[in-house]
């Protein structure tokens, strides 16, 4: 899938040198410093790190939902060429929802408790194509449940979120997401809050409503698994900063940066023996308040040398398509994984 | 909701028949024999024995409960030995009075309390916040029936706009009536307003911070369009719950204010009751006074189930 | 707005507050300074009555009726009864404070009692506590305090029973719930696992863990039991004559409105300023205490 679009020459959506800040008590951290990517029609890209890295940060500023605190402070978020950062908020307000949507982590929280899912739904449509007539809202919203795999839902109009499962409050949440044939879908966590067994369900629906609306994913998760299976492409998040990004096979094959090593070595194998030992990575994610001088993450690098704590690595292209923050990038050569163990 | 309105009702009956055993109880432990207080302090011995033996006083307890209730419960509240009148009529009478005060007093305080609330819950923070909290902290503290004489000294005696008291009927005088409501009204509303202006700010801005609100902005709606639909619909179920315990406390607080006022409403002439020991109309005023506010609780309850349907439908899909 | 809070706490994580910073947290804020000065002054005023007030509350000047302010000596005048109107209103004090604080207090002893017991035997509180006290609390506090003043007569004494009797239900239910709460937490199921004595439960673990829901609600109900003082003696249930009170000094003030403004709006200002100082005094309790907890 991504093949063939990535053809196209302009990417949908550029992020360049973006820096958000989160004021608290008076002192501005950056929680988001410099972050640079591109996003190209109709592939899935994930953004993979630990919680508190400022991804779910990252994906709000990309909507424009950032509200103070949190405020972003320089570089560009380029979505169809325009700078989202010159538009009125009124034009923001138009692309939210339309060619911009977002899906939320938590399906028990974000729906609206007192109103069915059907009004929700309409809601969305009448937003953005306000001269549609009643008849068509409820035609269109019956056929955004079905297109995300939501069984009887002429019924389901009338249903309240409290009387549906977790798993088809997510699967509404996507349909909202998808009601306005969206080029980008931004999906943070989405399936974090929800049964093993229904998150692959769930994934597999708004997998396959991306592809047939052709609409990109932009997935923000901590599941190295979920990247495996889903991702064309991958950014590696640490410390609100991109400490690798490149095509999900060269990045779980060779991983050219510690942290996406120590991040792929903590995955539970599942043909390893039994008795192997799981490994976890050593100390605690960055404190935002007090990031550590150089390269962040070498307070817990097991490669780190005196460089990593005076020098913070810039990104650099170490193979083509694929970029890797780290001063001995060049030095990580081994194959770790194969994409095929990983999602197995 | 049928069935829930049924099963309110259901729940709410053991309540009544436990709040009138209370009820019996305090009128027996008020002062003077319960026959004393129908009959009144001028009547005879005759009499006094007669009442007694009407209302089956001489016999136990369980018997006299069921006497008494049965008199109450057929309209038959006994003669008020002051005003030479039947209780029921007496207090019937006095009754729209007190409920005209505490709907206009319910009123004002929603009009003031509720776009102060929520101007103070957008502005969080700021000025507009800071202004709308310091007037209600300032109005809390302030004794009602205090600000309504502060008010008559003003209004009345001071600049002579507005009369300093009493009820002026609308078919004698419609604007008169008009602006006798004026000061009881606002001095009846002031706490209410305020209680309600910062419950519906906190409301408001926990809704606000609810993830189903940041869905809605997500959707692309406009802002004024998320405040009304998803947060104000939201945060309206505590606030009207608040509000139907506003209308009992607002009745609460006309006894005082209808003192103030020499307005004419049940208030008043339960205070004047006690002051003059009439406790036929004390104990009257006292188990219609209960009866509607148990009344107003179920009221308030089903409100709310009106309004937030988790609490109408349970958790099944059926409806 | 909406996520942020929580990144926040997350990345930048906030010490939980140790006693000493709660203090400096609870005088942070100007409120809580405010509240402070305010009920010390009043408490100050009621303690040191006899030696501030320039003349004895109840001494009559003969021909200084309804004096105005200033006339020989007394600085907000004389009553109709021709008493010092200054020395009433600083006397007053003592009547609403202990009106206030004991009878609160008291009412508030019960109710935790009760709402302890029916937290825990749950069978005994459905059946007859809470049912009660549904009952007292569906009326508004004024209704009830008439009622129990009816029954037992006026007097400072009646007027405290009554405040002391309102406020059992509002603690009973208070405590109930927090007992109900503190019982389904694992270290409380452990220890009645392990056959601790109930008694030894509530008073280990639930008392010390529902303590600061009981002193907020403490705080409020005085600001509340001051007002309801004032207004039962207004309607002259309440404290008894001569004994100066605040609410019976604005019920007879209020006939001399025009000519003797400071008898009625002295006592009001006061009794302002005693309630605002425990409400200001609750909010920054609140804010220190139960930070997640709905402020009214």
């Amino acid at each position: 899938m991504a093949a063939e679009s990535n053809v196209q020459e302009k990417p949908l959506l550029a992020v360049r040198d973006l820096v958000v800040e989160l004021t608290r008590q008076g002192a501005a951290h950056p929680v988001v410093s410099g972050v640079s990517f591109d996003v190209w029609p109709g592939e899935t890209v994930c953004v993979v790190g630990e919680s508190g890295s400022g991804k779910t940060l990252l994906a709000l500023s990309l909507l424009s939902l950032a509200e103070p605190p949190v405020k972003i402070r320089s570089g560009q978020i380029l979505f169809e060429g325009t700078d989202t950062a010159a538009l009125s908020t009124r034009e923001k307000q138009k692309l939210r929802g339309d060619r911009i949507a977002m899906v939320f982590q938590d399906p028990m929280t974000s729906l609206n408790p007192v109103l069915t899912i059907g009004e929700q739904i309409i809601e969305c449509v009448v937003a953005h194509q306000p001269r549609q007539s009643k008849a068509f809202m409820r035609d269109r919203a019956v056929e955004l449940l079905s297109l995300v795999g939501v069984p009887a839902p002429r019924d389901r109009l009338s249903a309240y979120p409290h009387q549906i499962s977790g798993g088809m409050r997510q699967r509404v949440l996507i349909a909202m997401a998808l009601a306005n044939n969206p080029r980008l879908i931004v999906a943070d966590e989405p399936t974090t809050a929800l049964d093993v067994t229904v998150q692959a369900q769930v994934m597999e629906a708004m997998q396959a409503a991306c592809h047939k609306t052709g609409a990109a994913l932009l997935l923000v998760t901590h599941n190295m698994g979920l990247v495996a299976e889903n991702a064309d492409r991958v950014l590696v998040f640490y410390a609100g900063r991109i400490v690798e990004a490149g095509r999900v096979e060269d990045v779980f094959s060779q991983p050219r940066h510690p942290y996406t090593r120590a991040l792929l070595a903590s995955i539970p194998a599942m043909d390893g023996a039994p008795e192997a030992e799981l490994k976890t990575i050593e100390g605690e994610p960055p404190d935002f308040a007090s990031l550590p001088a150089g390269c962040p993450f070498q307070p817990r690098c097991g490669l780190a040398r005196p460089i990593c704590r005076s020098t913070a690595p810039a990104a650099v292209e170490i193979a083509p398509g694929h970029l890797s923050a780290c001063h001995f990038a060049a030095e990580m050569t081994e194959q770790l994984f194969s994409p095929a163990e990983v999602s197995a | 909701m049928a069935s829930y309105i049924i099963r309110r009702i259901l729940q709410w009956i053991p309540i009544l028949v436990l709040s009138s055993i209370l009820m019996f109880a305090v009128v027996r432990a008020m002062p003077g024999d319960a026959a004393d207080a129908i009959a009144g302090p001028d009547a005879t011995p005759d009499v006094v024995a007669a009442v007694r033996a009407e209302y089956g006083l001489d016999r136990p307890l369980p018997v006299q409960y069921l006497a008494w209730i049965s008199h109450f419960v057929r309209g038959d509240f006994g003669t008020s030995y002051i005003y030479h009148t039947d209780n029921a009529a007496l207090i019937f009478s006095r009754i729209p009075n007190s409920l005209l005060l505490a709907v206009c007093a319910l009123v004002l305080a929603i009009l003031i309390g509720l776009p102060a609330g929520l101007y103070a819950a957008v502005r969080g923070g700021k000025l507009g916040d800071l202004i709308v909290s310091t007037a209600t902290a300032a109005a809390i503290a302030t004794p009602d029936f205090w600000f309504g004489i502060v008010a008559i000294l003003l209004f009345a005696v001071t600049l002579n706009w507005l009369p300093p008291g009493g009820l002026i009927s609308p078919t004698d005088d419609p604007v008169q009536f008009l602006l006798s409501l004026i000061l009881p009204s606002f001095t009846l509303a002031l706490h209410g307003a305020a209680v309600l202006a910062r419950f519906t700010r906190s409301a408001v801005l926990e809704t606000l911070g609810e993830d189903y609100v940041r869905t809605a902005r997500a959707k692309g709606i406009s802002p004024f369009r998320v405040l009304r639909r998803h947060v104000l619909r939201n945060a309206l179920v505590p606030i009207v719950t608040i509000t139907g315990i506003m209308l009992g406390r607002m009745l609460g607080g006309a006894v005082v204010i209808e003192s103030v006022f020499a307005w004419p409403g049940v208030g008043r002439l339960l205070v004047q009751s006690i002051s003059n020991r009439d406790y036929g109309v004390v104990q009257a005023i006292l188990v219609l006074l209960v009866f509607f506010f148990l009344l107003l609780n179920l009221v308030v309850d089903l409100l709310y189930a009106l309004i937030d349907p988790r609490i109408r439908v349970g958790g099944s899909v059926a409806e | 707005m909406t996520m942020q809070p929580e990144i926040a706490a997350q990345n930048l994580p906030l010490r939980a507050p140790r006693r000493s910073s709660a203090l400096s947290q609870f005088l942070g804020r100007p409120g809580g300074v405010v509240a402070v000065v305010l009920i010390a002054a009043m408490l100050a005023v009621a303690i040191a009555a006899p030696w501030i007030a320039p003349f004895d509350p109840n001494q009559q000047f003969d021909d200084l009726q309804l004096s105005p302010a200033g006339v020989a000596g007394h600085l907000l005048g004389t009553d109709e009864l021709s008493r010092d109107i200054l020395s009433r209103v600083l006397f007053g004090t003592r009547v609403s404070i202990t009106a206030g604080f004991l009878s609160v207090a008291a009412g508030a002893m019960i109710g935790i009692v009760l709402g302890m017991l029916a937290g825990m035997f749950q069978r005994l509180a459905d059946t007859i506590i809470m049912p009660v006290c549904d009952l007292l609390l569906a009326m508004p506090g004024i209704l009830l305090g008439i009622v129990v003043v009816a029954v037992l007569g006026s007097g400072l004494l009646q007027v405290c029973i009554a405040i002391a009797v309102l406020n059992v239900p509002v603690f009973a239910r208070l405590m109930r719930s927090a007992v109900l709460k503190e019982k389904e937490l694992d270290y409380v199921r452990a220890s009645i696992v392990q056959g601790a004595s109930t008694l030894r439960i509530l008073v280990r673990h639930i008392l010390p863990n529902t303590i600061s829901v009981v002193i907020t609600q403490l705080s409020a109900a005085v600001g509340q039991a001051v007002l309801i003082e004032a207004a039962l003696s207004f309607l002259g249930l309440g404290v008894q004559a001569p004994t100066a009170s605040w609410g019976s000094m604005l019920s007879n003030g209020r006939d001399y409105l025009s000519t003797s403004p400071f008898y009625a709006l002295a006592p009001g200002l006061m009794l302002f300023v005693l309630v605002l100082g425990l409400n200001l005094f609750t909010d920054a309790l609140q804010r220190v205490l139960n930070p997640t907890g709905p402020k009214g």
